[in-house]
C-alpha cells in the first residue's frame, strides 16, 4: 500500500465517521419527547443510528466501489484473483460486530432498567420456566385466573404518586381514577408526577402506546400489565392502540393530557360534578372537532353508554394494589 | 419414467447435439417423482401465488394512499393484509425457496440421481395447491382478519369460518414443509456422490441442511398451536381464551417458536443461492467458504432461541426480555460474517453485470438495511417504541422482499437456463431490476419514519399527518406491481422461444452445470465426476477447463452408447 492510498483511506474513514455522527444527531425520525425516560431512549436510538449509518455507508460503499472498480472490462474473459479467505480479516469482521452488539446490549440493558425503574411490566408467571427462574418474585396464584390480575409481589416496585386503571376494549380506552372513582374517556395526568397505569383488556389484545413517551405495553385480557413513567412536558398527546384488535383498530385512539397539578385537580373536580349531575359516573369526552374524521369515529364508538355502565358495574368498584 | 426408446443418432454432426429425447411437456401436470419436475412445479405454482399476494398488497397500498378508509373499507382491509402475508410466506417464499430451488438444485449439486424419497417429494408438492385453494376460498367466505400472526382472542371472534380455513391451510402447508425437510436432510447427508465430503458441497447445500433442521424442529410446534387454536374456535375449549381461564400469551410463544425460525427458513436458502451466484458472475472463489458454511449452522441454532423478541411488549418478564435481546443480537455476528464474505468475494473480481448479478448485489445492498433495522428491533428499550409500528413493516419487507425476493429473482435469472435450456432476455432483465429496485425502496423506505413518528401497523385509517409519506409509499407499491410484468413476459417468451443456453452459459464450476440444460432424467450421463471444486475460479487455465469439458463430452458419449447398447 502506498502512502497515497493510506491517506485516502484515512480521509474516507474520517468522512464516514463525521457523516455517521451528523446523521445520528440530525435524522428527524422521532416525534417530540414528553416523558422523563424518553431522552434516554432518544440518546440510545441516536447512537444506534450513528453506528448503523457507519455500517450502512461502509457496506454500500464497498459494494458500489467494487461494482465500478472491478467491473469486467471489454474483451477480458479472465477470472479474478483466486483468494479463498484471509484469517486476519475474518477475525476482524467477526470481532468488530461482536463488540458493537456487546456495547448495544449493555447500553440497552442500562436504558431498559432506567425506563423500567424496577417494575416488572408484565408481572405474571409465564410458565413453569419462569417460576423456576424467579421463584420468589411471584405470589402463588390461582392457575385459572380468569380476569384476576396477577400482582407482582412488592419490594422493588416504586411508589407512584398516582395510579390509574386503564381498560382497553374494542375500540376505546377507559380510565378509572381509583381515589376519586372517576371514570373518564381521556387520560389526564399531572406534570412531573410518577404515574402507574394498571392495564387490562376486556375483549381482545390491545396495546397502549404514546409515541411521545416512547412507551408501549400490550393490554391483555385476563391479566394486568403495567406502565410506569413521569410525564415531563405539558401538552396533549395521542394514545395509540398498537395491537391489532379488530376492523376498527386504526381508529381506536385516545387523548392524553399532561396538566399542571392545579389544572389536573380542577379537571377532576369538574368531571366528578358533571358526572353526578348526569347520573352516571362516566365523564364523556368534551366536544369533538367535527372536521376530524378520526375524532368523530372515536366519539361515535365511545358513545355506547350501555357498555360503559356494564363496564362500570363490573370494574368501577374494583381496585387493585 | 420415460426411458430411452430410440437410438440417439451417434453419427450426427457435432457430438454436442447428442442428448436424450426430451420429455413431454405435460409431465409438469402429473404426479412426477423427478426432483427437477417437482422443482419447476413448485416455482411456477408459487409464482402464481406471488402475483395473487402482490395484487392483495397493491389493494392494501391503494387503501393506504389516503388517510381515510375509503377503498377496501375496514373489514375487507384486515382480510386483505392477513391473506397477503399468509400467501407471501406460506405459498410463495418458503415453497419457492425450499421446494423450488432446493428440489431442483440439491440433487444436481451433490451428484445424486434424485432426492432420497421421490414419492414423498411429490406428495409434498401436491399439498401446495390445496393449501392455496383453502386460503383463497377463505377470502370469499369470511376472510381471516386477525393478521398472519392470528393472535387470540381476536382470532377467536373475527372471521371464524375464514379463520378455520386459514388454520387448515397452514396445517397442510406446514405438513408439506416438514415432508420436504425430512427429504433434504436425508438427501444431503446420505445421497452425496462418492468422494464428496460435506465440505466439498456447494454452500447452497449447507444452507438447505440448516433450513431443514430448523423446519423439522420448529414446524410441529406451529401445528400444535394451530390445532389448539382450532379447538378453541370450534369446540369452545379455553387453551388461549382468557374468559375460560386460558392464556393468550402462550399462543404467542408457540406461534413465534415456529414463526421466528420461519424467517430464517425464508432467508437461509437465499444466503446459499447468493453464495453460489456471486462467485460465478464475479469470477472469483467464494471468500471464506468454511465461515459461510458454519455461520449457516450458527444461525440455525441461534434462530431457535430468539422467538420472544416478537413479544417484548407482551408483558413478558424482564429476565426473558433480556435473554432474548442478547440471543437476537448475537445473530448479527454470523449474518455479518456472510455479508462481509460476499463483499470480499466481489472485491478484486471481474464482475459481469448479468441480471442475476444485479439482483444478487441488490440483495446484499437491501438485506443490510433490513439487518440494521433488525438490530434496532432487537434492543428491548428501542423495540418497546417501534414494536407493532410501520418500522417493523419496513424491516420485515427489507429482509423478506429486499432479501428473499431479490434472492429468488437472482436465482431465477441464474438457473433459468439450466432449468429450461434457454436464456432469459438480459435487456428486459435489467428493466425488471431497475423497476423493482426503485419501486421497492420507494415503497418501504418511508415506512421507517412512519413507524418511528407514531403510525401503528395493520390500520386501514391513519392520522392525516402521515399522508405524504404514505402516498410516496403507495406510488412505490404500484411501480413494484408493474415491475413483475417485464419478468413475467420475459420468462414465458424465453421458455418457449428464447436463445438456446447450452450446458454452461455462465462458465460456472459447480456440478449442476456439468450436465446438459435441462439435465436428463437421471441428471448425469454415467457417473458424475468432480473435476473441479465448486468455486475454483481463477485456479485453472482456460486450457485445463477446455480439457475438462472435452473429458465430460467423451464420458457423455460413452454413457449414451451404453444406454443404447441393450437395444442393438
Amino acid at each position: 500500500m502506498s502512502a497515497l492510498n493510506n491517506i485516502i483511506l484515512v480521509a474516507v474513514g474520517i468522512l464516514l465517521t463525521v457523516a455517521s455522527i451528523w446523521y445520528g444527531q440530525n435524522h428527524h425520525l422521532l416525534p417530540a419527547s414528553a416523558a422523563d425516560s424518553a431522552p434516554l431512549f432518544d440518546s440510545l436510538f441516536n447512537s444506534t443510528i450513528t453506528v448503523a449509518t457507519g455500517i450502512f455507508l461502509i457496506v454500500q460503499g464497498v459494494l458500489i466501489y467494487s461494482a465500478i472498480r472491478y467491473r469486467k472490462r471489454r474483451g477480458d474473459e479472465g477470472d479474478g484473483a483466486p483468494d479463498h479467505g484471509n484469517v486476519l480479516l475474518e477475525i476482524v469482521w467477526t470481532a468488530v460486530p461482536a463488540i458493537i452488539i456487546l456495547w448495544l446490549g449493555v447500553a440497552s440493558l442500562d436504558v431498559y432498567q432506567a425506563i423500567n425503574s424496577g417494575v416488572d411490566a408484565g408481572g405474571h408467571a409465564h410458565s413453569g420456566m419462569a417460576m423456576a427462574m424467579e421463584e420468589s418474585s411471584y405470589e402463588a396464584k390461582d392457575p385459572s385466573y380468569a380476569y384476576t390480575p396477577v400482582v407482582v409481589s412488592g419490594g422493588e416496585v416504586g411508589q407512584p404518586d398516582l395510579v390509574v386503571q386503564v381498560q382497553g376494549m374494542q375500540y376505546a380506552w377507559v380510565f378509572t381514577y381509583p381515589e376519586s372513582g372517576l371514570v373518564a374517556s381521556e387520560l389526564h395526568l399531572p406534570l412531573n408526577k410518577r404515574v402507574r397505569l394498571d392495564m387490562t383488556a376486556l375483549d381482545v389484545n390491545h396495546a397502549f402506546w404514546v409515541p411521545q413517551f416512547r412507551l408501549k405495553q400490550d393490554v391483555i385480557p385476563g391479566r394486568e400489565t403495567h406502565l410506569e413513567f413521569v410525564p415531563s412536558k405539558l401538552g396533549e398527546y395521542p394514545i395509540v392502540c398498537a395491537e391489532l384488535c379488530g376492523p376498527y383498530h386504526g381508529v381506536m385512539g385516545g387523548q392524553l393530557f399532561v396538566d399542571t397539578p392545579e389544572a389536573f385537580a380542577s379537571w377532576q373536580e369538574e368531571q366528578i360534578l358533571a358526572a353526578r349531575s348526569d347520573g352516571s359516573t362516566l365523564a364523556l369526552a368534551p366536544e369533538v372537532q367535527p372536521e376530524s374524521a378520526f375524532a368523530k369515529a372515536q366519539h361515535h364508538r365511545l358513545g355506547i353508554p350501555e357498555d360503559i355502565h356494564v363496564l362500570h358495574r363490573q370494574f368501577g368498584s374494583q381496585s387493585s394494589g | 419414467m420415460t426411458q430411452l426408446q430410440e437410438n440417439p443418432n451417434l453419427t450426427s454432426t457435432p457430438p454436442a447435439k447428442m442428448e436424450l429425447p426430451s420429455e413431454p411437456w405435460w409431465r409438469f401436470f402429473t404426479f412426477s417423482t423427478d426432483h427437477k419436475v417437482i422443482g419447476i412445479q413448485y416455482l411456477v405454482t408459487t409464482f402464481f401465488f406471488y402475483l395473487v399476494g402482490g395484487a392483495l398488497a397493491t389493494a392494501v397500498r391503494a387503501e393506504l394512499a389516503t388517510p381515510e378508509a375509503d377503498f377496501l373499507g375496514f373489514e375487507r382491509y384486515n382480510g386483505a393484509f392477513t391473506v397477503h402475508a399468509t400467501i407471501m410466506i406460506f405459498l410463495w417464499i418458503v415453497p419457492a425457496l425450499v421446494g423450488g430451488f432446493g428440489n431442483y438444485l440439491v440433487p444436481l449439486m451433490i451428484g445424486a440421481r434424485d432426492m432420497a424419497f421421490p414419492k414423498l417429494n411429490a406428495v409434498a408438492f401436491w399439498m401446495i395447491p390445496p393449501t392455496g385453494i383453502l386460503l383463497l376460498v377463505s377470502l370469499l367466505v369470511e376472510a381471516p382478519a386477525a393478521g398472519w400472526t392470528s393472535y387470540p382472542p381476536l382470532s377467536l371472534i373475527s372471521g371464524k369460518v375464514g379463520e378455520e380455513l386459514w388454520i387448515l391451510s397452514i396445517l397442510l402447508g406446514g405438513t408439506s414443509s416438514i415432508l420436504a425437510a425430512v427429504n433434504f436432510f436425508v438427501t444431503i447427508l446420505k445421497m452425496r456422490m462418492p468422494g464428496m465430503k460435506l465440505e466439498d458441497m456447494p454452500l447452497f447445500c449447507w444452507a438447505m441442511l440448516a433450513t431443514s433442521v430448523l423446519t423439522l424442529i420448529a414446524t410441529p410446534v406451529l401445528a400444535g398451536a394451530l390445532i389448539l387454536l382450532s379447538f378453541d374456535l370450534l369446540a369452545g375449549t379455553a387453551f388461549f381464551n382468557p374468559s375460560g381461564g386460558g392464556d393468550p400469551v402462550v399462543y404467542q410463544h408457540m406461534f413465534w417458536f415456529y414463526s421466528h425460525p420461519a424467517v430464517y427458513i425464508m432467508i437461509l436458502p437465499v444466503f446459499g443461492m447468493i453464495s453460489e451466484i456471486l462467485p460465478v458472475h464475479a469470477r472469483k472463489p467464494i471468500f471464506a467458504y468454511k465461515a459461510i458454511a458454519y455461520s449457516s449452522l450458527a444461525i440455525c441454532f441461534l434462530g431457535l432461541i430468539v422467538w420472544a423478541h416478537h413479544m417484548f411488549t407482551s408483558g413478558t418478564p424482564d429476565w426473558m426480555r433480556v435473554f432474548f435481546m442478547i440471543a437476537t443480537m448475537a445473530i448479527a455476528v454470523p449474518t455479518g460474517i456472510k455479508v462481509f464474505s460476499w463483499l470480499a468475494t466481489l472485491w478484486g473480481g471481474k464482475i459481469r453485470f448479468t441480471s442475476a448479478m444485479l439482483f444478487g448485489m441488490g440483495f446484499v445492498s437491501m438485506f443490510v438495511i433490513g439487518g440494521l433495522s433488525g438490530i434496532i428491533l432487537a434492543s428491548v428499550p428501542l423495540d418497546i417504541h417501534v414494536h407493532d409500528t410501520y418500522f417493523v413493516v419496513a424491516h420485515l419487507h427489507y429482509v423478506l422482499f429486499g432479501g428473499s425476493v431479490f434472492g429468488i429473482y437472482a436465482g431465477l435469472y441464474h438457473w433459468f437456463p439450466k432449468m429450461t435450456g434457454r436464456m432469459l432476455n438480459e435487456f428486459w432483465g435489467r428493466v425488471h431490476f431497475l423497476l423493482t429496485f426503485v419501486g421497492f425502496n420507494m415503497c418501504f423506505l418511508p415506512m421507517h419514519k412512519l413507524g418511528l413518528m407514531g403510525m401503528p401497523r395493520r390500520v386501514a385509517q391513519y392520522d392525516p399527518q402521515f399522508a405524504d409519506l404514505n402516498w410516496i409509499s403507495s406510488v412505490g407499491a404500484f411501480i413494484l406491481a408493474i415491475s413483475t410484468l417485464p419478468f413475467l413476459f420475459n420468462a414465458i417468451y424465453s421458455w418457449v422461444a428464447g436463445r438456446k443456453a447450452g450446458d454452461n452459459p455462465w462458465e460456472a464450476l459447480s456440478l449442476e452445470w456439468m450436465t446438459t440444460s435441462p439435465p436428463p432424467h437421471q441428471n448425469f450421463y454415467g457417473e458424475p465426476i468432480l473435476l473441479t471444486g465448486p468455486y475454483d475460479y481463477g485456479t485453472h487455465s482456460k486450457e485445463t477447463l477446455d480439457y475438462f469439458a472435452a473429458q465430460l463430452q467423451t464420458l457423455r458419449e460413452l454413457a449414451l452408447m451404453e444406454t443404447e447398447a441393450p437395444h442393438s
